[in-house]
């Protein structure tokens, strides 16, 4: 249903952009229409100045004079092939998110719109740093993304690594990030060449854009001999240096810090500054790439907190093959939740983490956690949660004999046995 | 000469920031963080030319109680505050400008530092209205209500974050401004008109800006006036400047030649011909109605990253002999009218400071630009005009509907005076100091006015002055109170609120001064007896000072002196 005021510019014959007067009670404003905000009155018509301000005018009992039609837009000229240099090749894979995020002008927030070239272009550092081939794979917002996405871009990365064998960046939103390179770890268990995650926590349209520098820093990366899927983005608040994350260890802690992501249980591998300084142990690169792509997502994630019924408990893992529990404190539920989680783990994977923001579980130490072990529930040690989840995904489609086993297993670093002072 | 000046005024709100919970609190030089911005374009895909004049380059911020995680860029903006909204009407109101039916914040884009985010969060909320100031009145063209920026710290490249974010108002007026007073009158107005709203006071809360032009020149938007005392003399000196460098024409400047080799010191210079421009560069020794474009031309290469240039005119010197000089000239393919500039920097940074200062040669003598001034009242280039691709969407805020959101006017600075029961002087000082609604409750509480006034004035600043601790608003009532009910005499005031600073109960003397005052009076006449038969009914004037200063606080001298009278009449027989 149209609004009055896409009616009244229709029934002036006002299209976007047209330089326009609008009238009423003796006050008349002149600028060129824009497109309607989302929040914007039904009735509001918003006009950008000539002095570039945009501003809401009423077309209740107003009048319209078009002034001038607007400017055709100018044809789309293809983007110049970058120039060849003695620079290494890298690949710059797009999924959207806010890296990749302009204005839309429906909701007026920011969407995922920019092509992986025009990102590319944007950052004129990058091209300092590599031939860049750009490419878009997805445009989806991080919490749009499922494990399906994840699948397709494991299967484009090992396309990738089997053409020329060189690094990829992968531009990605911020929230699920951590998700998809735990996700890429387990498909991707071993590498020929880098797979760098990156994104940001302000839009590249946005002179202070985060995107600059992670975009730089997960280049410089992603032409090392790092073997592991990983995270880049900004290692503190200041535009200097860039922390490279596990991707199986990684979370975004913060919800809007340029230094959103940590590694609770260590896992940052390195920093780049003018350099990539690596101060972890890593796994090399191998000799090929190999993909086990694809998940059962048939996998309930469970919060355990002090007013968790067992009608909540079966509400959530009723029919699911394997169940994640998030357990207070070493790996704890309540015990009047025992008997459901018991009758749980007689037909499917129960897995326990700890909802802590560091450590392990450990269901030896109090007797609530020695039932849970009787009662068969497999500990992920010190796993995060959202890593377990993604995880026992991929063991129930790949290793569907030996799940509660690899829970206690450590695949692509994503289980540790030691853990250390910081 | 004629002058066509439009006056924006830039005026601080005093209601907590505009897009955050902080209050408006000084900041602390704490180390903060370092940021890069680049400049990007509008949502109509223009970059501005002023955000391209700007390099890429860190700038530090440090940050204190002033600011949280928004002022750092680090969490998305909340708001806008409906309090700054709502003096923003209430200015909107008082100038007769018309708010508009819906307000969208807008990025301006300005990455010179000075915001974190690289752009500047602003709306236009009202347009139109008037001001009427003494001698004239201008139009109002529009009212913004913005973000205010960073205050810049020790170091180049540093800001402080404690002023980002205080809710900004500006108010530009039409270009009819004609005379340099009638700039500062109306300015002056304006700051008035503003202080019937809740706004900041103090150094740097109300900022001037002009956009000034004569008919030889261009619109020339000059910045940061330090006073307004000073405002007649910078627009003169501007006015002077624009009718100077009017007739300078514009020059297709040489390449970009490396003259390394011409040099005796081994170090890299690199320079370029300025046709026609010789003389035109000028030297500090030059006369005051020189063009003195060397220095501006300096300006412009400076915002490369460079030092600064050298030019012709001030050759031989720096180090260039005059032999040297005349084999650059050549070098150059300078001709007799020719002028030329030198940068000695390697070959990147040496041509992107030449492209900027050739790039000003190309603008003639009085460029579309922005200046600031200077302590002695002249000015420097700061960056061009920017132009209406700064501006994009903040999309981070939704669009707010002004339509039908009435508020209350507040009376003006005149209308608050004029209700004062006080003498005109008095009654400014009162309503200046933003203490009329207290002097209001403390007169309505039984205190006389002028004593309140007094009160509100002097005596209790003194109290500040000397450190000591006010008393409550109860017991200044209090207080009060037995001023009116006669039990304290007016000048015993200032003795009863040093008696509270030290704790003391509030003096109760007064109470049996009546007949301690008449006892008192009948002593002194026994004893003075002689002196009173001699003087007669003169002898009050000299009798007066001697009551008074037994009982000076305690009786009102007024009652003193009505009590003496009769205690004479009545012993005088």
């Amino acid at each position: 249903m149209p609004t009055s005021a896409e009616q009244f510019l229709k029934a002036h014959d006002a299209r976007l952009h047209d330089h326009v007067r609008i009238s009423a009670g003796g006050r008349s404003h002149e600028g060129r229409v824009m497109p309607a905000h989302r929040f914007s009155g039904d009735h509001i018509v918003v006009l950008k100045l000539a002095n570039g301000y945009n501003i809401g005018v009423s077309c209740e009992g107003a009048e319209l004079e078009l002034l001038e039609r607007a400017p055709a837009a100018p044809e789309a000229t293809a983007a110049d092939a970058p120039l060849p240099s003695d620079l290494p090749p890298l690949t710059v894979l797009g999924t959207g998110g806010t890296i990749a995020s302009y204005v839309d002008y429906q909701t007026g927030a920011v969407h995922p719109a920019k092509s992986a070239e025009e990102i590319v272009a944007a950052v004129t550092s990058l091209a300092e740093i590599a031939n860049i081939h750009a490419e878009a794979l997805l445009s989806l917002a991080s919490e749009d993304l499922r494990p399906d996405d994840w699948s397709a871009i494991a299967k484009r990365v090992s396309e990738l690594h089997a053409e020329d064998g060189t690094g990829v960046v992968i531009g990605h939103g911020t929230d699920t990030m951590a998700y998809t390179a735990a996700a890429l770890a387990f498909q991707l268990p071993a590498l020929r060449a880098p797979v760098v995650l990156t994104g940001s926590q302000r839009s590249s349209d946005r002179p202070s854009s985060d995107a600059h520098l992670n975009l730089a820093g997960a280049a410089r990366a992603a032409l090392t001999d790092l073997g592991e899927v990983a995270i880049a983005m900004h290692a503190s608040s200041s535009d200097d240096i860039v922390a490279i994350w596990r991707g199986t260890r990684a979370r975004k802690a913060h919800s809007s810090r340029r230094d959103a992501f940590t590694a609770p249980n260590g896992g940052r591998l390195g920093s780049v500054g003018d350099a990539v300084n690596f101060d972890a142990e890593y796994r090399p690169v191998a000799n090929e790439t190999r993909l086990e792509a694809g998940f059962d997502p048939d996998v309930a994630l469970v919060w355990s907190h002090p007013a968790l019924t067992a009608g909540d408990w079966e509400a959530a893992t009723a029919g699911k093959r394997g169940v994640v529990v998030a357990g207070t404190g070493l790996g704890h539920i309540g015990s009047h939740l025992h008997a459901a989680v018991r009758a749980t783990a007689r037909d499917a994977v129960v897995a326990m983490t700890t909802q802590c923001l560091g450590g392990s579980t450990n269901l030896n130490v109090y007797r609530n956690g020695r039932e849970l072990g009787e009662a068969e529930v497999v500990e992920a040690g010190d796993t995060l949660p959202e890593t377990a989840l993604v995880k026992l995904m991929w063991l129930l489609k790949h290793r569907p004999d030996s799940v509660a086993a690899g829970m206690g297993e450590n695949l692509v670093g994503e289980l540790g046995s030691r853990r250390f002072l910081d | 000469m004629t002058l066509t000046a439009g006056l924006e005024v830039h005026q601080q709100l005093d209601c907590g920031k505009l897009f955050c919970s902080c209050p408006a609190a000084d900041g602390s030089p704490d180390p903060g963080f370092s940021r890069r911005l680049h400049a990007t374009a509008s949502e109509m895909g223009q970059v501005d030319a002023a955000a391209a004049a700007e390099n890429v380059r860190d700038f530090g911020y440090h940050q204190g109680d002033g600011n949280c995680l928004v002022e750092a860029d680090e969490e998305p903006p909340r708001g806008p505050n409906p309090e700054a909204v709502e003096v923003a009407l209430q200015v909107a109101g008082l100038l007769g400008a018309q708010p508009l039916e819906e307000i969208h914040f807008m990025r301006k884009v300005v990455v010179d530092g000075s915001n974190t985010t690289g752009f500047q969060r602003t709306a236009l909320v009202a347009t139109g209205g008037r001001l009427d100031y003494d001698g004239g009145s201008v139009d109002i063209e529009q009212l913004c209500l913005e973000e205010d920026s960073c205050r810049r710290g020790e170091g180049e490249d540093e800001f402080l974050l404690d002023r980002l974010g205080v809710p900004l108002l500006e108010i530009s007026t039409a270009p009819q401004l004609h005379s340099p007073e009638a700039v500062q009158a109306a300015a002056r107005t304006m700051g008035l008109l503003l202080r019937a709203c809740r706004v900041r006071r103090g150094l740097g809360t109300i900022r001037q800006d002009l956009n000034v032009s004569i008919p030889q020149g261009v619109r020339v938007e000059l910045k940061g006036f330090q006073d307004l005392g000073t405002m007649p003399q910078v627009v003169e000196r501007e006015m002077e400047r624009q009718a100077i460098l009017a007739t300078v024409e514009a020059c297709e400047p040489g390449p970009a030649i490396e003259i390394t080799a011409l040099l005796k010191k081994s170090r890299e210079a690199w320079g370029c011909r300025l046709p026609g421009w010789a003389s035109l560069l000028g030297s500090p020794e030059s006369p005051a109605d020189h063009p003195r474009l060397g220095r501006e031309l300096a300006d412009h290469a400076r915002r490369a990253g460079v030092a600064g240039l050298l030019q012709s005119d001030e050759l031989p010197a720096h180090g260039v002999s005059a032999e040297e000089a005349a084999v650059i000239a050549t070098e150059l393919d300078c001709r007799k009218v020719d002028a030329f500039i030198l940068v000695f920097e390697k070959k990147t940074l040496a041509k992107a400071a030449l492209a900027r200062a050739c790039n000003r040669a190309r603008q003639g003598g009085v460029p579309h630009e922005v200046r600031r001034v200077l302590a002695e009242g002249g000015s420097r280039y700061l960056r061009p005009m920017p132009g209406a691709a700064r501006m994009y969407p903040e999309t981070d805020i939704s669009p707010l509907r002004l339509a039908g959101n009435a508020v209350e006017l507040p009376p003006t600075l005149a209308e608050r005076i004029a209700v004062l029961p006080l003498g005109a002087q008095q009654a400014g000082q009162l309503v200046r100091a933003r203490l009329d609604a207290r002097f209001h409750a403390l007169v309505a509480a039984g205190g006389p006015p002028k004593t309140v006034a007094r009160l509100l004035l002097h005596q209790l600043p003194e109290l500040r002055k000397a450190r000591l601790p006010a008393p409550s608003e109860a017991v200044l009532g209090e207080l009060l109170a037995a001023v009116a009910d006669g039990k304290l005499a007016k000048e015993g005031v200032e003795d009863a609120l040093a008696a509270l600073a030290r704790g003391e109960a509030l003096p109760e003397q007064a109470a049996s001064g009546a007949g301690e005052l008449d006892a008192f009076i009948e002593q002194l006449l026994a004893e003075r007896k002689d002196f009173v038969q001699q003087r007669g009914m003169e002898a009050v004037g000299p009798l007066m000072g001697t009551v008074m200063g037994e009982f000076r606080g305690r009786v009102d001298g007024a009652l003193v002196s009505e009590r003496l009278r009769v205690k004479l009449g009545e012993f005088l027989g």
